[in-house]
């Protein structure tokens, strides 16, 4: 191999945060989480709005859905994620994350599973509607039965 | 690893001097962003939407990390990153860099590893997530490396050694060959006294 140099930088990062003073972490934490706090129903507000218009878009209502970019749901899903920490513990974001997948999967394949895509868009209704209440286990399964529904679809194809 | 080592809830960190760039094109997850770092007491923040404001910012001097979104319309955050490390100026390019992206396939937290990000984090944000890998950002020991096909931090975290039937490039890589042992054998004794299982702190 050539011309490979290995360089030493100076860690100013280590320079500037390990001086005297500062924050304890646990403190830093804390403050960082109450300051999310006041960004809370903002981050509700998009994700309820992005489910919207999922739904309205790419839902079975929709009879001309075929004819849009799924790069848009995708846009949407990931509007959801930026913000599921707006509603903590619902499993939103997983699921979100796995319209993500599943679009990309779409493109690397150039094909449209909608049956898989009503699945992801009825989960995640479910989710925002009853996530928060679910235990931890019912969360994994319902998320579980997703990605295996995702798993045989792209087995199938 | 020592850059690695678990963070403790007592350990401290001073931010307020630190100059964070923030990059990410949805108001609403640079928003949560500048919350979470100014919990942490950082007083000094650059916010842009983009990769092109990013690379004005960066040209304009004085950031001292990097936070960017990793899918972003037009030029994205792997492609800043791709910016930073090869062409940016010599005072900015070894900047440490934080791609914070929604979805994290693993092709694209190795496309950000490629291009020579410090680490990757997944969506939504989360203060402990962050400050931990700031707090290994501050205890980085690791050497940059430069070549045709990269530039960034040494990808190889965990020094497993060099690669299989090489000599390794390290100054301190062993070879694979060991040789006639040079000294007596250990007694078993020995080698049970090295792998007595001392106090793990954690």
């Amino acid at each position: 191999m050539s011309g490979v140099t290995f360089i030493r930088v100076p860690n100013k990062l280590a320079q500037l945060t390990r001086g005297k003073g500062g924050i304890a972490v646990g403190e830093a934490v804390k403050r960082a989480n109450a300051a999310l706090e006041g960004l809370k129903d903002a981050s509700v507000a998009i994700i309820d709005e992005q489910l919207a218009e999922i739904d309205r878009l790419f839902g079975p209502g929709n009879p001309d859905r075929a004819g849009l970019s799924l790069e848009v749901l995708y846009d949407q899903a990931s509007k959801i994620i930026d913000a599921g920490g707006g509603l903590p513990g619902s499993g939103l974001e997983e699921c979100a994350r796995a319209v993500c997948d599943l679009v990309s999967r779409s493109r690397a394949h150039n094909t449209c599973d909608w049956d898989a895509i009503d699945v992801h868009i009825a989960t995640l209704k479910v989710l925002r509607a009853q996530g928060q209440n679910l235990t931890a286990a019912q969360r994994r399964t319902v998320l579980k039965g997703l990605s295996d529904v995702t798993a045989k679809r792209a087995g199938e194809g | 690893m020592a850059s690695l080592r678990r963070m403790l809830d007592g350990d401290k960190l001073k931010l307020e001097g630190i100059h964070f760039l923030l990059v990410d094109d949805n108001p609403h997850a640079l928003d949560i962003m500048a919350q979470v770092v100014l919990g942490f007491g950082v007083r000094n923040m650059t916010k842009v939407d983009g990769a092109a404001a990013a690379r004005h910012a960066i040209l304009r001097g004085g950031i001292d990390i990097v936070l960017t979104d990793g899918q972003m319309p037009g030029e994205n955050g792997y492609q800043l990153t791709e910016w930073i490390r090869r062409e940016a100026p010599e005072s900015a390019r070894y900047v440490p860099i934080v791609i914070i992206t929604g979805h994290t396939p693993q092709s694209d937290v190795t496309l950000g590893r490629d291009l020579g990000a410090n680490f990757t984090i997944a969506k939504p944000l989360v203060p402990r997530v962050l400050i931990q890998r700031l707090f290994w950002l501050s205890h980085e020991d690791r050497q940059f490396v430069q070549s045709d096909a990269y530039m960034g931090p040494d990808r190889r975290f965990r020094r497993l050694g060099p690669p299989v039937g090489t000599d390794g490039r390290r100054s301190g890589d062993l070879k694979g060959e060991v040789g006639e042992a040079s000294e007596p054998n250990l007694s078993q004794a020995e080698i049970d006294a090295l792998m007595k299982p001392a106090k793990v702190v954690l």
